[in-house]
């Protein structure tokens, strides 16, 4: 397991949540979010706080995407060094805002901008636990609900 | 046995003297008594002092006929007393002697057992419905129910309901309660079948009182019972539903009657009596006499007012000509339902066809002659004071008849011709009571005009000091009502002070009642109005306190609760005043509609409608509308005005606008209605104002401007509606001058009411309705000076009024344009510099940007300075998200998505430029648009920024810009440092480290307080905030939602903030934050406030320019200099220049603030090289 990937492990749930959307935000470049995320994501982001372990674990997943290509660690380890900087406490608004920005950028990270190559993530039901595969690289537990609303987006 | 006895109060020790009885009980017929034993309240008293509760052991004698046994409770030392007695019971009757309650508990054990606990156990466990029905009717005694409601709710002294299992004891309530009422239900259910079977219907009302105690019939089981109701059933054409129909509603009649409340279906009961009655007149049918009921039972439940409405509704639908002929007809039932009474006392007006045509002048002189000749002969005068008084009422009663039912001319001429024949019959005491009964009849159907003169033709009686000593003296409590209502007159013709006056003569007559006729209420009624009064004067906060007062006494009073309704209008509260109108609507929603209720409906309409849903507000004026009783009644045409505010896609709301629209039409040429200008007023301003919103005002200018003129004949006292919608007409005309006179005015007016001095705290929200005007005002404003019709110093006074206009409320300052200029000339001569403020306004979708100089003292708008509203917001909102979202630690995202403010910022420099002087100061009152923007940075030619070139402070307007002359030195500072609960440990030791820091160095000159971690609650900082002159805050920031804006994080004495913090989802994290309005209650504010907090620098702007951030109320409290972030900051580069500023402030604190601001800033640029780090802080506040 590569430094990146422990580094992120370690990030309390604040600095990842923030890290993913310093990342979201540098991968997206011009581009942002649009109401099919908002859709997806509705029945996280409806009562956000109550779905925050869920929104955490895009996060993380975003974050670890991202890592699992060493083009971007670069960006990753920037994302991470820019989180926990601020005098600031997110808030709800602030975490729907970085949800459908993170599902957004985790678009961009899995398929490269590509809709053909949408077959670099599988997300399976093992033993009861919901994991999700991205490109043979990231493999990652994630909730049954994350998983509900990932199949959806990604059309598993 | 009648024993006389002192008991001390066991707590107080205070003597209660008492005569105790020796009392009989028979078990179990005594079934209240004795459930009040069971319950231990059996002679209890409750001491008068402490209000302790005291048992008095009363002796007791309870018989049991079934058992031939006889319990007697007395002390051994008071038998010899019963001996005579007890010689005359049988001489086989078993007599047991207890000392005490407890004695006589265990002694009458086996009969309850006997008689109760096997009853109750087969209900409970459902074997009872096991048992034949006989069976079940006997086994269901009273006494058995009572025992059984009172172990469901638990008030036994011990308990006969013990549950196991694994429910919750909720649940197990839940249950017990359900089977409760079942089995009441079923019982009722079975006493009907009962009386259906043996033929005995008549006598259902006496066997359910006498088998079911009144105190078993719970909420629910009046549900259920009113659930088998089935609505009124035609005789003719459905003879079983009729019957059944009749059945249920008898039994739902009963039931309520019973229970002490009013029967939901009254009416439907009152139909299907009328309908009987009828019936058995009717010559060729036979009526079961099963359906004729004895008058006791009529009377005990169908109320007199729903069987003369129905009578009413009924005989309308035939269309008689013969009204007499109905009239004797509905008599002669009332009569035989034992009505005769109510009938004849109350409603007087009856006689005098009712029915008879409003608009037809013969003959409601016809029913006012008739009705006084009446009146005189049955109620003469000079009988007695108390007949004199009751007179009064009587005279009230019927004009509130006539006006209920439209006619108001009759109504009058009753009013007027009883009052004088009292006055010359010499009858004071009617005199009086006539007028302040009618008084009150004419204010509550607003016929305000005919009250005055009545009052005005009583002033002479009230004036003469015999006259009034005689009747304050002999009948007080008549007095006061006629004080009272003459305020409520005074009141309604905004006399406000007169008003109070009467109310206060009042109360003083209160004192003057002997103390057991004097009721509390009325001095409630008296603080009532008093509030109201207050709220019209717009004194809210002594409104607000006297009826959260009264309502703390009666929480369930609608009238009370409508009145705090009114203030929270009047204040644009609207969430909290529809909250406060539902609670009304829920307590009288089974009553029926009434008057005050089609009050309620309208104003819930108007609330929706304030709150974005006009048409289920609509749908509430429908009601409304069709409540209001007579078609040319005020309130119904109130109504109708009000419908003009409304739009419908709906094919129901638009037409019942139309006919609305029409209704007014009609009224505006009606020229009786021009009695009431207050009227025509309400209708033909909201009229206007629905044709100017549509931009059809043109069109329509016929029908307005005669009625323009006529009000103007009457008066010239508008409010300020009426001036801004003739502004805006004019306006729309082209008629510029005009529409700024207008408009100007309708200013000046929305100037003085503003809440100042003590109600300050409501003047954000009261500004919040002003904004269209506020729009309108500034874009006719800009156009005339355009023009050159207009002196551009207008200008200033029209900021003034549209940006921050609470904030100057909170100031005590409202600035004119001479004020402004002079102002800053001043200040600029004591720097010796020139001060350069620059402004936007509004002018439709376009914002300018105006300049003003202490050298030039005129205003201009800047020709360059012009932006499209839409696109300047949109590029606000993405600076906004771009300084937000931006990583501190790679800025390259920023740049990129701060590319729109670049492009702004430059045209922005482009437009100040040539006004700019090197060695002035630039100020910016950033208005409604501009607020959040970073216009300290705006860029410059060669790529500097405008706060490298000179010193720049902003202001929320004039009236704070100039709120102060100098900055005091600073004697005390607080340091404040409040971590959150899972900072990482660098992040908190550099916040600790610096806060160290800081205290040292402010330690030099000044004392210091210093506030950390969980010691920095919102309390604490609130009260140390007071003692200080400077206050510093190293804290996070939070956003606290809308309205509260942006706030600084806290502690709540036993945790930090929390690591996250979704305030509208969980709303208890409010605690730890403190925003604008915590510093409300405050009495000062430090002169110097700095925070680090992220985006604490950050106002939002809401409607009527209202700024919702922490500058208003820190302003409004003495602060001068706010300095803050306006984005979520890094924190090495905030505590970086925190420190810088603190050294520059303690070692040359005589700088000037802006210059240390500015060097401060320009100083961190040379670590922190990009804006994001070292322009963030903005200072807020007046030049000094």
């Amino acid at each position: 397991m590569s430094d990146l990937i422990k580094l992120i492990e370690t990030l309390t749930r604040e600095e990842a949540l923030e890290a993913a959307q310093n990342l979201a935000l540098r991968i997206s470049k011009d581009e942002s979010p649009g109401d099919r995320e908002e859709a997806v994501l509705k029945p996280l982001i409806e009562k956000p706080f109550e779905n925050i372990q869920e929104i955490e674990q895009l996060a993380r997943l975003v974050l670890l995407t991202a890592a699992a290509n060493p083009e971007n660690d670069e960006v990753v380890r920037s994302a991470i060094a820019g989180a926990g900087r601020k005098q600031f406490i997110l808030g709800g608004a602030e975490i729907i805002v970085l949800a459908t920005l993170g599902l957004f950028a985790l678009n961009l990270l899995v398929t490269k901008g590509k809709a053909s190559e949408q077959e670099t993530i599988k997300i399976e039901e093992e033993d009861g636990k919901t994991m999700i595969t991205v490109e043979n690289r990231v493999s990652y537990g994630i909730s049954q609900s994350l998983g509900q609303v990932l199949s959806s987006y990604f059309g598993r | 046995m009648d024993i006389e006895s002192i008991v001390n109060c066991g707590i107080c020790g205070h003597p209660i003297r008492l005569s105790i009885d020796l009392q009989s009980i028979e078990f179990p017929d005594s079934y209240e008594l004795l459930i009040e034993f069971y319950e231990g309240q059996l002679n209890v008293i409750k001491c008068p002092v402490c209000k302790h509760k005291i048992p008095l052991g009363t002796p007791l004698i309870v018989t049991n006929t079934k058992q031939n046994s006889v319990i007697v409770v007395i002390p051994d030392e008071q038998r010899h007393i019963l001996e005579e007695l007890l010689t005359e019971f049988p001489d086989n009757l078993n007599i047991e002697y207890c000392v005490d309650y407890s004695a006589l508990y265990r002694a009458m054990a086996p009969w309850f057992s006997d008689d109760v606990l096997p009853v109750i156990k087969m209900l409970v466990t459902n074997k009872f419905y096991d048992q034949p029905i006989d069976t079940q009717m006997e086994m269901l005694s009273p006494f058995v129910l009572r025992v059984f409601k009172s172990a469901v709710d638990g008030t036994l002294i011990e308990p006969i309901l013990r549950f196991t299992g694994k429910a919750s004891p909720d649940e197990h309530k839940r249950l017990i309660e359900g089977i409760y009422t079942i089995v009441i239900t079923e019982f009722i259910r079975q006493l009907l079948q009962l009386s259906v079977k043996s033929h005995d219907i008549p006598e259902l009302n006496s066997l359910v009182r006498a088998r079911v105690p009144s105190k078993c019939i719970t909420d629910d089981v009046l549900s259920n019972i009113l659930g088998d109701c089935v609505g009124f059933k035609d005789p003719l054409s459905d003879p079983t539903g009729f019957r059944r129909g009749f059945l249920r509603a008898y039994l739902s009649a009963i039931v309520h009657s019973h229970a002490g409340e009013e029967d939901p279906q009254g009416d439907v009961w009152a139909t299907y009596l009328f309908c009987v009655w009828k019936l058995s007149k009717a010559e060729n049918i036979f009526l079961d006499p099963q359906f004729r009921l004895p008058r006791e039972a009529i009377r005990q439940t169908v109320a007199f007012r729903d069987l003369w409405d129905v009578t009413t509704t009924i005989d309308n639908l035939n269309k008689s000509d013969d009204r007499m002929a109905l009239f004797a007809d509905r008599l002669e039932m009332m009569k035989s339902f034992g009505f005769q009474a109510e009938f004849e006392e109350t409603f007087i007006t009856l006689p005098f066809g009712i029915d008879a045509p409003t608009d037809d002048p013969v003959a409601q002189q016809k029913i006012g002659d008739a009705m006084v000749t009446v009146m005189l002969e049955r109620y003469p005068f000079n009988v007695n004071p108390d007949k004199s008084i009751e007179v009064g009422a009587i005279v009230g009663g019927n004009v509130t008849i006539l006006l209920n039912n439209g006619h108001q001319d009759a109504a009058i001429l009753v009013a007027k011709e009883m009052l004088d024949r009292s006055l010359r019959a010499h009858d004071y005491f009617a005199a009086v009571a006539i007028g302040a009964r009618v008084v009150e009849a004419l204010n509550t159907a607003e016929e305000f005009l005919m009250s005055a003169e009545l009052m005005s033709q009583l002033m002479p009686l009230i004036e003469d000091t015999s006259t009034h000593t005689l009747l304050g003296t002999s009948r007080p409590s008549l007095m006061l009502d006629f004080f009272n209502e003459m305020g409520n007159l005074l009141r309604h013709w905004h006399s406000y002070d007169l008003a109070l006056t009467m109310y206060c003569f009042a109360e003083e007559i209160y004192g003057l009642i002997p103390e057991q006729e004097r009721s509390l209420n009325s001095i409630s009624v008296l603080n009532r109005n008093r509030a109201i009064v207050y709220r019209d004067m717009g004194k809210y906060r002594k409104a607000k306190d006297l009826l959260n007062a009264e309502i703390a006494r009666r929480p369930d009073d609608p009238a009370l609760l409508f009145n705090l309704v009114g203030l929270e209008i009047q204040t644009n509260n609207f969430e909290q005043a529809l909250l406060r109108l539902n609670q009304i609507i829920d307590l009288i929603v089974d009553k029926k509609p009434s008057p005050l209720w089609a009050e309620y409906m309208l104003c819930r309409a108007e609330l929706k409608r304030s709150l974005g849903d006009t048409e289920a507000g609509l749908k509430d004026l429908i009601v409304a509308y069709d409540i209001a009783s007579a078609a040319k009644s005020n309130r119904r045409l109130r109504i109708a005005a009000t419908a003009m505010r409304f739009r419908s896609d709906e094919s129901e709301g638009s037409d019942f606008i139309q006919k609305c629209l029409h209704v007014l039409l009609a009224t505006l040429g009606d020229n009786e209605r021009r009695s009431d200008p207050s009227l025509i007023l309400t209708i033909v301003t909201l009229m206007a104002e629905r044709y100017l919103e549509e931009g059809t005002a043109v069109n329509f200018l016929s029908i307005l401007q005669p009625e323009f003129e006529w009000l103007e004949s009457w008066d010239t006292s508008f409010p300020w509606q009426y001036e801004y919608i003739r502004g805006w007409l004019a306006y729309q005309l082209g008629e510029s001058k005009i529409a700024w006179s207008r408009l100007e005015r309708a200013a000046n007016k929305i100037n003085e009411r503003i809440p100042q001095g003590e109600d300050v705290s409501f003047s954000p929200a009261w500004m919040y309705d002003k904004d269209r005007f506020q729009q309108h005002l500034s874009s006719v404003a800009i156009e005339l000076v355009r023009r050159d019709e207009l002196p551009a110093t207008e200008l200033l006074k029209v900021y003034e009024l549209t940006n921050g206009r609470e904030i100057a409320a909170r100031l005590g300052k409202h600035l004119s344009s001479e004020d402004i200029i002079s102002g800053i000339s001043k200040l600029a001569e004591k720097a010796n510099r020139n001060i350069q403020i620059f402004f936007p306004l509004i002018e439709g979708k376009i914002i300018h940007l105006c300049y003003l100089s202490s050298t030039s003292r005129v205003p201009v708008v800047i020709e360059q300075g012009q932006w499209d509203r839409d696109e300047l917001l949109k590029v606000r909102k993405q600076t906004y998200n771009a300084l937000k979202q931006a990583n501190p630690e790679d800025l390259s995202v920023l740049d990129a998505k701060m590319q729109p403010w670049t492009e702004l910022s430059a045209s922005l420099g482009k437009a100040i430029a040539p006004y700019l002087d090197e060695s002035g100061h630039v100020c910016f009152l950033p208005g409604r648009d501009l607020t959040g923007l970073p216009l300290h940075l705006v860029q410059l030619s060669g790529g500097i920024n405008l706060l490298e070139r000179t010193t720049v402070t902003y202001a929320p307007n004039f009236a704070m810009l100039l709120a102060s002359q100098s900055l005091p030195s600073t004697g005390s500072v607080a340091v404040v440092t409040v971590s959150k609960r899972r900072d990482s440990d660098k992040f908190r030791a550099r916040a600790l480290e610096t806060s160290r820091e800081l205290i040292d160095l402010w330690q030099r000159n000044c004392e210091v307080h210093e506030l950390k971690e969980l010691e920095a609650t919102a309390g604490e900082i609130l009260n140390v905030i007071q003692r200080v002159d400077q206050v510093i805050f190293i804290c996070h920031g939070a956003y606290a939602g809308p309205g509260r804006g942006h706030g600084i994080c806290v502690s709540d004495e036993r945790q930090l903030p929390p690591s996250l913090f979704p305030i509208v989802e969980v709303p208890d994290l409010e605690r730890f934050v403190l925003t604008w309005d915590d510093f409300e209650e405050v009495d000062s504010c430090p002169h110097t406030v700095v925070s680090i907090a992220c985006s604490s620098g950050l106002t939002e702007v809401v409607a009527g320019g209202t700024r919702h951030g922490l500058e208003q109320t820190l302003f409004g409290h003495g602060t001068r200099a706010l300095i803050s972030p306006l984005w979520d900051i890094d924190q090495e580069a905030g505590l970086e220049w925190l420190k810088t500023f603190s050294q520059a402030r303690t070692q040359n604190p005589e700088r000037a603030i802006e210059e240390t601001y500015r060097e401060t800033s320009l100083a961190l640029k040379v670590r922190f090289s990009h804006p994001y780090f070292w322009g963030s802080f903005t200072l807020n506040g007046s030049l000094f």
